[in-house]
């Protein structure tokens, strides 16, 4: 299918108090319209400020996108200034962001009326009258209870899980193309996590929109995916149908990775939880070799010298970033 | 439209509103009870003086002229035989008949002193509370907005030599460069604006600046950092994600979060301003409040001492009452508690 | 669309034999306290507020040394002169020197900040420590009587303890220790009453210790960087006070040398010598960036979360 957004070799540094960070090292991925796709990763493997980086989002004295290009609707968004018209226009109305921290992702001095209704404002051109009842309907639409009262309320109001559905309703408001949910139920418990997920997909596919699911979730991926990236150290490693990264996935990371999450009705093989030893490499000071290497079981001669290679194809949509082919190791 | 979703919405404001009230209901109690407390401390204070309570009433030339009966008659007249708890009485309840004593030094009521100077002060001090909230906020929100160019560095700078500047020294030199020197305006003195509103401004503008200094310095720094803080919040950021533009996202989002500290040390302020008056007013001769204050505290006058601690902590407790009420509108967070 | 993955194809592995080339992991070693010292160093202002403190302290230390005559003495033929090769600053009306005067008058102004500041801050720190950690009754008495405190202008208070002790340096000390206990106060009180709902104050309580230590050794040092911010900057305030004070007359009288007195001699003669009324001001504006560089420094390097608050 025809390509939505393309992300082709971006890189984003930021620059610190301790050296250059390669927050992301040239990472290509797509989405096309009405999929939803998966980014998985450890926590600082740069999957959030590549999601950032689409929407230019990233902090500008540290942060700077240096290279690559994101193709969206024929145009390259790099291209436009951060703060440009251009990027707000794309902005909340044909890109939406849910971020991971729905207590203070809401602005406290506003009511939640008022912070639905401004994108409606802005982007369909709508009077404040009909705005209000939109966004009554949109609180209904994400299960809020008493919409109608609600709207008024302040966001110290609401618990983290109804801030994260009025979250999902801002981004839903202007019926955008695609929707980056960057660890949307990571600072939710559990229950609310499942009911938050599969309000999500439910609204994506009432919608058509397409949706980007940031995670260091499999289960999450799991379930919901139709394609998953593995990310590490700022690159993508691993890429492909969601089928076949967990029943055939040939990166030692992911591998790994499916290693480690535990699984009911194991008992009879005892299966023990094996973990990836190690810890993931600076991301200023990045070796020369592989950077996985030091945690890595497979490792051959070449993997010691070089550097990953770039991504090649295993199978249909699949594709692996590593000198080695694990099937023939086994 | 749905008729019982306008209704439950009405009420919905309603009842923000009530919030609204019993936080102000809240705030005027707390008000009251602050004054209670400070007319206690100044009237313990009084009663701490060494030597004779007697001196607090009467002259201590006039009375080594007199007999000790004569001396206990009076002492009784002022109720000074009884006991502390019912002096104190004795003493609010002639505050609240205007009844604050005589002053020893002009031999009027202190009443008739006090309603003679309190409108120069708090003209001036007014004047400067308004002038530091614009000046000093309006300079820190640009500070932040341009940061790191020359605006910013040049405008924070001078802000912070602002802070350090003793206000009667710049009245000082104000006076030098502005009176003396240059002769554009009147050396010292005051008019009501109602008499003469061009020379009283005249009087007014090196006073008044010079109250207002520190607190527009301390303004700008203040409102810049709170600014920078703010910038930095998630909800900021995804005031960016929704596609606002920068403009909305100053004015609707950031300014008023950036505004709650600020607004909550402009209640200080005027404390500060009141303290700064004591100064001013004997730099540049202003019949006000705190002129009057210095004097009575050289001359020994101590019930006009007494009468002017408790009307200025009574305005500045005020003000405050009515900033904190602002700072509850800014923040609906506060309402709740 | 609930896909069963089949989840028993993966290959089973064991973590084994991971050598890798040798390679230096991570960046220069870092220290917190390395790192506060190069925020504070990192930009100009700080240090030369820094710089301008060292050399008040040693001003004040090494006086009868580094000014060229006795502050106090006097020399009636000699008054009022301007700035001259003698005189760097010229003399007052009783003939004494100015530029000594000066230097004489950063002893008045070092003693009395520190020592005001060191009162105020023992007792404001106490009692909000003691609001915080008992809360209730002990609360609210101590934080309406702060409130009372805070509704006299500092000077207005420093005026009507003057008014009840007289004049004289160890008055104007007890005057300004008593205006600024509600900062350090306030500050202790809010840092206590939000660390104070931790589980490791329970765990102390649990395992026995008194309140007292729980008080001192647990809550007081996380005021440590906040309270040192305070009094860097509230020196400052308090040489502002004290100068006011002297100036009214109310401070520290003549002949001792105090800069605030000084501007007040010198207002008399402000046409014909400014230089006496101004270089007294110079000097408190000097000292006090110095302190307020210092603390916004220090402030920058400790928490800048803190730029809202103090």
């Amino acid at each position: 299918m025809a390509a939505l957004l393309e992300i082709q070799n971006l890189k984003t540094y930021f620059q610190t108090y301790q050296g250059l960070v390669k927050a992301v090292d040239g990472i290509s991925c797509f989405i096309g319209e009405r999929e939803i796709i998966g980014l998985v990763g450890e926590s600082g493997c740069g999957k959030s400020v590549s999601m950032l980086s689409i929407m230019q989002l990233i902090p500008s004295p540290p942060g700077q996108i240096v290279d690559g290009k994101i193709l969206f609707d024929g145009q390259d968004l790099l291209q436009f200034k951060a703060k440009g018209e251009e990027m707000s226009f794309i902005r909340g109305g044909k890109i939406a962001m849910i971020f991971q921290e729905p207590m203070t992702s809401l602005n406290p001095v506003l009511t939640i009326r008022r912070q639905l209704t401004e994108s409606l404002e802005v982007h369909l051109d709508m009077d404040s009258f009909s705005a209000r009842e939109r966004a009554i309907e949109l609180l209904k639409l994400v299960g809020i209870p008493d919409a109608e009262t609600r709207i008024e309320d302040y966001p110290h109001q609401f618990s983290g899980g109804m801030r994260q559905r009025v979250m999902i309703a801002m981004a839903l408001s202007c019926s955008p193309k695609i929707i980056i949910a960057d660890e949307p139920t990571t600072a939710l418990d559990v229950t609310t996590q499942a009911q938050l997920l599969e309000l999500m997909k439910e609204m994506v596919i009432h919608f058509n929109t397409s949706l980007i699911i940031v995670t260091h979730n499999l289960g999450i991926v799991a379930r919901y995916a139709e394609r998953i990236y593995v990310m590490y150290s700022g690159r993508i490693i691993e890429s492909g149908r969601a089928e076949d990264i967990f029943e055939d996935p040939r990166h030692p990371y992911t591998i790994g990775l499916l290693n480690c999450v535990p699984r009911l009705g194991e008992t009879r093989k005892r299966r023990k939880l094996v973990p990836i030893v190690g810890l993931p490499p600076n991301l200023i000071n990045m070796p020369p070799f592989c950077a996985f290497l030091p945690r890595c079981a497979y490792q051959i001669e070449i993997c010691k010298q070089e550097p990953w290679p770039p991504l090649r194809s295993v199978g249909d949509q699949h594709e692996v970033s590593c000198h080695i082919d694990v099937q023939e190791r086994q | 439209m749905d008729e019982t979703g306008f209704w439950s919405s009405c009420y919905k404001k309603f009842f923000q509103k009530y919030k609204m009230t019993t936080y102000i209901i809240r705030r005027l109690l707390m008000g009251l009870l602050i004054v209670l407390i400070v007319t206690i401390m100044i009237f313990l204070f009084m009663r701490l003086l060494p030597g004779d309570p007697l001196e607090v009433y009467i002259n201590q030339s006039d009375m080594s002229n007199l007999s000790p009966d004569q001396l206990q008659q009076l002492r009784q007249k002022f109720g000074l035989d009884k006991p502390m708890p019912i002096q104190y009485i004795h003493w609010i309840s002639g505050v609240f008949r205007g009844d604050f004593g005589r002053s020893i030094y002009y031999d009027i009521q202190v009443r008739r002193l006090i309603v003679e100077r309190l409108p120069v002060t708090i003209h001036l001090g007014f004047l400067a509370f308004i002038l530091s909230g614009l000046l000093g906020i309006s300079a820190g929100v640009i500070c932040a907005l341009k940061r790191g160019t020359w605006i910013d560095t040049v405008v924070t700078f001078l802000a912070n030599i602002g802070i350090t500047m003793p206000s009667f020294w710049v009245g000082i030199i104000l006076i030098y460069l502005l009176a003396l020197k240059a002769g554009w305006l009147p050396v010292h003195g005051y008019t009501s604006p109602f008499e003469d509103f061009w020379l009283s401004t005249k009087q007014v503008i090196m006073p008044v600046i010079c109250l207002s200094l520190f607190s527009i310095a301390s303004l700008t720094r203040l409102t810049r950092s709170s600014m920078l803080e703010v910038i930095k919040q998630d909800y900021i950021r995804t005031a960016w994600a929704k596609g606002l533009r920068e403009r909305v996202i100053i004015m609707r989002h950031t300014i008023k979060n950036a505004l709650i500290p600020v607004i909550t040390v402009m209640g200080l302020q005027i404390a500060f301003i009141f303290g700064g008056s004591v100064l001013i007013e004997t730099v540049f001769n202003i019949p006000g409040v705190g002129r009057l204050m210095t004097q009575s505290v050289m001359q020994q006058d101590f019930q006009v001492v007494q009468a002017g601690a408790l009307i200025i902590a009574i305005v500045v407790v005020l003000i405050n009452l009515i900033v904190d009420i602002s700072y509850g509108w800014l923040d609906p967070r506060i309402r709740y508690e | 669309m609930n896909k069963g993955f089949d989840l028993e194809k993966k290959p089973e592995i064991q973590f084994q034999n991971l050598d890798s080339p040798k390679w230096e992991e991570g960046s220069p070693p870092y220290s917190e306290f390395r790192r506060i010292i190069s925020v504070f160093f990192s930009r100009p202002l700080p240090v030369i507020g820094l710089f301008i403190i060292i050399l008040l302290i040693l001003t004040a230390i090494f006086a009868p040394f580094i000014a060229p005559y006795d502050p106090y003495k006097m020399n009636i033929l000699k008054k009022l002169r301007p700035p001259s090769h003698e005189h760097l600053l010229g003399t007052d009306s009783l003939g004494r020197d100015t530029l000594s005067r000066i230097i004489y008058g950063s002893r008045t102004s070092v003693i009395i900040g520190i020592s005001a500041i060191g009162i105020s801050s023992l007792i404001g720190l106490s009692l909000g420590l003691l609001a915080a950690f008992f809360g209730g009754a002990w609360y609210h008495i101590i934080m309406r009587f702060i409130d009372a405190l805070m509704a006299f202008p500092m000077l207005l208070l420093a005026l009507l303890i003057a008014s009840l002790l007289g004049v004289g340096m160890k008055n104007v000390i007890i005057a300004l220790s008593i205006g600024m206990i509600a900062p350090p106060c306030r500050l202790m009180c809010g840092v206590a009453m939000s660390i104070k709902e931790n589980d490791y104050i329970l765990a102390a309580r649990t395992m026995g210790m008194s309140n007292f230590r729980i008080m001192v050794e647990q809550i007081l040092p996380n005021a440590f960087p906040p309270l040192l911010v305070m009094i860097t900057i509230g020196l400052g305030a308090t040489i502002l006070a004290e100068a006011g004070l002297s100036f009214l007359g109310i401070g520290i009288i003549p002949p001792t040398p105090a800069w605030g007195s000084m501007v007040n001699d010198g207002y008399k003669f402000l046409l014909t010598n400014p230089v006496l009324s101004i270089s007294p001001g110079v000097a408190i504006m000097l000292v006090v960036f110095g302190f307020n560089m210092m603390g916004d420094g220090l402030r920058d390097a400790l928490d800048p979360r803190l730029r809202g608050v103090i």
